[in-house]
């Protein structure tokens, strides 16, 4: 797994746009092209981590509004975010300075968290880091000048 | 003006001297304003180089308005045409954006196309927005069809409006929207529904208030078509506007030119999302889907396409699918029976 355990997660609001219905969210990722559906406890986690959250806590902030929370909650909570962090859609807030009481939700009963990935419309993003920090001679560059010509 | 502070400032700065470049030269060079209004949009365009305003206002000739309204000046230059060359992107990179050479503020938006040397410039504080290319005659030919669309998009982050890839087809004043990616269906049906004498607020990209009452109108006149749909609707053959397009390039249809009567020029009242998709059954099927199906089909392909103020537009869009009731449309084989499909479904909304 590429996350630990005791790290924070945040949204990462600078690259994702979210919308929420009933019982889906739709994140769209508009840096890398491609967007996600969260069904079961994912619309849940993804609430709980508008501010930097340990699984713990995000697991704490689920149980207090479905109940106790089934064995492999946690770990399910923690794949669905490393998924969701894989894909620049969640950002580590580094080591936890203690527990914080969890956050208050209404969610319903638990049900595994799905995350499902579309990687369909990526070639519509021009972006190329490679070719573009390529050019701009690493990153970040600032050149000598940047005015512009009467 | 004083500089602004920091790297990010720098480019703020850039991006208005360039306006005030843009302001200049127009004064020097252009004929007055071009005007077009077209539901909540109004805005006057002062063009230097008569083949570059030929480009930018086919598509919109439908909505053109005498004088110039007041509303966001647009100013659009041609380097090889007297306006000199833009300058390049030689600025700070210090944000994701800037990879794209897309630079954004609350007030003022920008993008540079490294690939035909274009500046796409707005500045909502100076209702003032610049389009500065090179050489027009370079320009894809795809442009055409949509002109000044980033440019638009961005000036409706300011707004209750937005701009959606998606089409739009009704009848009596009402209207669904179709949307989803290249290839699900959108512009063969649009085009089949103005035969079957729907009329249309456009195939790809429509202007939209998604308050209640949601309302959608026209930005373009345009129909782009494949070889297969040209095939399929073979009246459509006359009308189009660039036979000898590149062998990559969709046929372009100006309904402006072709088919003024089926341009619903007052707008169509919204009443409902459909998610084409070419099923190829004998006849087409509407099925009901969830508002969140209608957002994965609608939100990314116009975020991706329209790149900027992703967050607002991300709200309208859904404030937008709170108030329709959304629908998959099977597309069968045939597009005039899609179309009937579609009027009825309609009737019945």
């Amino acid at each position: 797994m590429g996350i630990e355990l005791g790290d924070r997660f945040v949204a990462n609001l600078a690259a994702v746009a979210h919308e929420a219905f009933d019982e889906e969210t739709v994140l769209i990722n508009f840096e890398r092209g491609t967007y996600f559906s969260l069904r079961g406890a994912a619309p849940a986690i993804w609430t709980l981590i508008q501010t930097p959250a340990t699984v713990a806590e995000v697991a704490a902030g689920l149980a207090a509004s479905a109940g106790p929370l089934p064995d492999g909650a946690e770990a399910d909570i923690a794949a669905a975010l490393d998924r969701l962090h894989q894909e620049g859609c969640v950002a580590t807030a580094g080591p936890t300075d203690g527990p914080r009481e969890a956050a208050t939700i209404a969610a319903g009963p638990y049900a595994p968290p799905v995350v499902e990935a579309f990687h369909d419309l990526k070639e519509l993003i021009t972006i190329d880091p490679v070719h573009e920090t390529h050019e701009f001679a690493g990153w970040p560059v600032r050149p000598p000048s940047y005015a512009v010509e009467p | 003006m004083a500089a602004r502070a920091g790297a990010s400032g720098a480019i703020d700065d850039f991006m208005d001297a360039l306006l005030d470049r843009a302001e200049a030269l127009a004064a020097r060079h252009a004929p007055p304003a071009d005007g077009f209004a077209s539901g909540p949009l109004a805005f006057g365009l002062r063009t230097v180089g008569a083949g570059y305003r030929k480009r930018l206002t086919t598509a919109l000739a439908f909505a053109r308005n005498t004088p110039a309204p007041i509303g966001l000046r647009v100013i659009a230059l041609d380097g090889a045409a007297g306006a000199g060359d833009p300058p390049g992107w030689d600025l700070p990179v210090t944000e994701p954006a800037h990879l794209e050479r897309l630079h954004e503020r609350p007030g003022l938006v920008g993008r540079y196309d490294p690939d035909t040397r274009t500046w796409r410039v707005l500045s909502r504080a100076r209702n003032l927005a610049l389009t500065w290319t090179a050489d027009a005659a370079a320009l894809p030919e795809w442009e055409d069809s949509c002109p000044l669309r980033d440019i638009l998009h961005w000036h409706s982050a300011g707004t209750d409006w937005l701009l959606l890839h998606a089409a739009c087809v009704g009848a009596g004043g009402a209207g669904v929207l179709l949307t989803g990616a290249g290839g699900s269906g959108k512009s063969t049906t649009t085009a089949a529904c103005v035969l079957a004498g729907l009329a249309t607020t456009g195939d790809d990209f429509v202007l939209v208030r998604p308050q209640a009452p949601p309302r959608a109108h026209a930005l373009f006149d345009t129909i782009k078509l494949d070889d297969a749909s040209l095939a399929a609707l073979p009246s459509w053959r006359t009308a189009v506007a660039n036979p000898a397009r590149p062998h990559d390039q969709k046929a372009r249809l100006h309904l402006g030119q072709a088919r003024p009567g089926a341009l619903a020029r007052d707008g169509l009242a919204l009443k409902a999302v459909l998610l084409p998709h070419v099923a190829g059954t004998a006849r087409s099927r509407i099925a009901p889907a969830s508002p969140a199906e209608a957002l994965r089909a609608l939100a990314p392909s116009t975020m991706f396409l329209l790149r900027g103020g992703a967050a607002s537009g991300m709200a309208k869009i859904g404030a937008l699918l709170r108030t329709l009731p959304a629908f998959h449309l099977a597309l069968g084989a045939d597009p005039m029976e899609a179309a009937a499909a579609v009027a009825d479904f309609l009737e019945r909304a």
